[in-house]
């Protein structure tokens, strides 16, 4: 009788034991996920701000940059031919700005015309690193240049656009 | 008759206790991983938050800014150089002291396309940042160069022109005269007996205490070889050549496309020694060789009818 009391109590203490393990087991999952959910937020809103701070900026860096090509020094302005070669030569920039995507935008027509080195200037939207646009973007208005050619005699023709940045 | 021991102790005492230790340990093991996760994530959103702040600094047009950088704690700002991938990259780790112990955080920022010069790493509360763009004969990018305010620089026998530069940046810890105080880091132009950094300005060398000579090309790079370490130097420098390379098959392309618009330029041939100077490069003192192409695809791009940059 005594022996069976005594079984009853143990059960008791490891159920309680038991019970109070994993009372903090989800107390610290709770915790942890609240924790994780912070973090993926702030990583979400830091890929965010690294967009809109590119977006500002990229068409300064000297790979789209219009440079004094087009008369003086300009801000804000990309250099359509400067594009078109840095796509021929990106493999020299993988990862280079963290982004999944840089698009140009022409403000021209309604209709997308995808850029290549066949149909380019007959075209208005360039996509560097992928034809596909995948995630949350942010984008700025800029001016884009280029040099054109008529009765044989080339000029500068520069159009209005938007730089896009994708990130994921 | 029952037989009883020395410590009158029932089994779910010894029971509760074990599993109770357990706990314990369980929750002491998991506060301890926790802090260090947490103080693990501070750093690295820290650093992050340091490399958005060089944004402006990279691609702007602005010139002669000094940003200052003010941290809650005392940081340790470290900056390692990778250039063995395309275009190799920064990180930036930053270690921040919590009750006299510094956070140990191997993991950082990584920047493709930052160029960030510092000596060593850099400790303190305040920072300073200012940046100068590098151009060869191109803009390859505006380098960045990070001082604690902890540090003092001292300039002596600084020609006109870069006094007048270092003087526009406003910084605090960037003297030009009274370079007696040993506390201050002493750069000397020209001949100067103890002095802690030496600058030649007719071979453009930089010698520092203990360290391998160092070789630049325009102030940009003379300012990277002062404000930071010659392995930091070299390093950041090969990224830069590498950018360099990239650009140069850029503009050489441009040309083609600006050729088939009838508006020639006239700067393949010289792109080309260039691209096969690049192709060579193995560390600062190849620059030397290469400064008279340099100056001359600026003279010709200046004067071309239709400009490359």
């Amino acid at each position: 009788m005594v022996n069976k009391k005594a079984q009853v109590k143990i059960q008791q203490t490891a159920f309680m034991l038991m019970a109070i393990t994993l009372l903090f087991v989800l107390v610290g999952l709770f915790f942890l996920s609240t924790r994780f959910s912070g973090l993926k937020k702030t990583t979400e809103s830091l890929a965010q701000k690294n967009a809109i701070l590119l977006a500002s900026k990229l068409a300064d860096s000297p790979e789209f940059s219009c440079g004094e090509s087009y008369g003086t020094e300009k801000s804000n302005c990309v250099d359509l031919d400067k594009v078109l070669a840095l796509s021929k030569n990106l493999v020299d920039y993988e990862d280079f700005w963290g982004v999944s995507n840089i698009e140009i935008r022409l403000m021209v027509s309604e209709d997308e015309k995808l850029c290549s080195q066949e149909n380019y200037p007959d075209c208005n939207v360039f996509r560097l690193i992928s034809d596909e646009i995948k995630g949350a973007d942010a984008s700025n208005f800029v001016s884009v240049c280029r040099k054109a050619k008529l009765a044989e005699k080339s000029y500068n023709k520069c159009e209005v656009g938007r730089l896009i940045i994708s990130y994921e | 008759m029952s037989k009883r021991g020395f410590l009158d102790i029932s089994f779910s005492w010894v029971f509760a206790i074990l599993i109770g230790a357990f706990i314990l340990f369980l929750a002491i093991y998991g506060v301890t991983k926790f802090t260090k996760t947490a103080s693990m994530s501070e750093d690295l959103e820290l650093s992050k938050e340091i490399s958005f702040l060089l944004n402006p600094l990279e691609t702007g047009f602005e010139q002669g800014i000094m940003i200052p950088l003010k941290l809650p704690t005392e940081s340790r700002i470290k900056v390692e150089c990778d250039d063995f991938s395309e275009q190799g990259f920064q990180e930036i780790i930053i270690q921040q002291e919590i009750y006299n112990k510094w956070t140990d955080t191997n993991t950082g920022t990584k920047e493709y396309n930052k160029y960030l010069f510092t000596d060593g790493f850099v400790q303190g509360k305040k920072f300073y940042l200012f940046s100068q763009p590098f151009e060869f004969p191109f803009k390859i990018s505006n380098l960045i160069y990070l001082t604690s305010s902890d540090k003092e620089y001292c300039f002596t026998g600084t020609p006109n022109s870069i006094e007048d530069e270092l003087s526009k940046f406003n910084q605090s810890n960037i003297f030009l005269e009274n370079c007696e105080s040993p506390s201050r880091i002493s750069i000397c132009f020209g001949q100067g007996n103890s002095c802690d950094i030496n600058v030649n300005t007719i071979d453009q060398s930089i010698k520092k205490f203990e360290e391998e000579t160092i070789y630049y090309s325009g102030n940009a790079l003379l300012y990277a070889g002062i404000f930071s370490d010659s392995f930091s130097y070299e390093c950041q420098l090969n990224r830069l050549m590498k950018r360099a390379t990239s650009l140069t098959k850029i503009y050489q392309e441009k040309a083609t496309i600006h050729s088939r618009n009838n508006c020639d330029s006239y700067l393949s041939s010289d792109l080309g020694k260039l691209e096969a100077f690049l192709g060579t490069y193995s560390n600062s003192k190849d620059l030397k060789s290469i400064e008279g192409t340099i100056n001359q695809l600026k003279g010709s791009n200046q004067h071309a009818e239709c400009k490359l940059w």
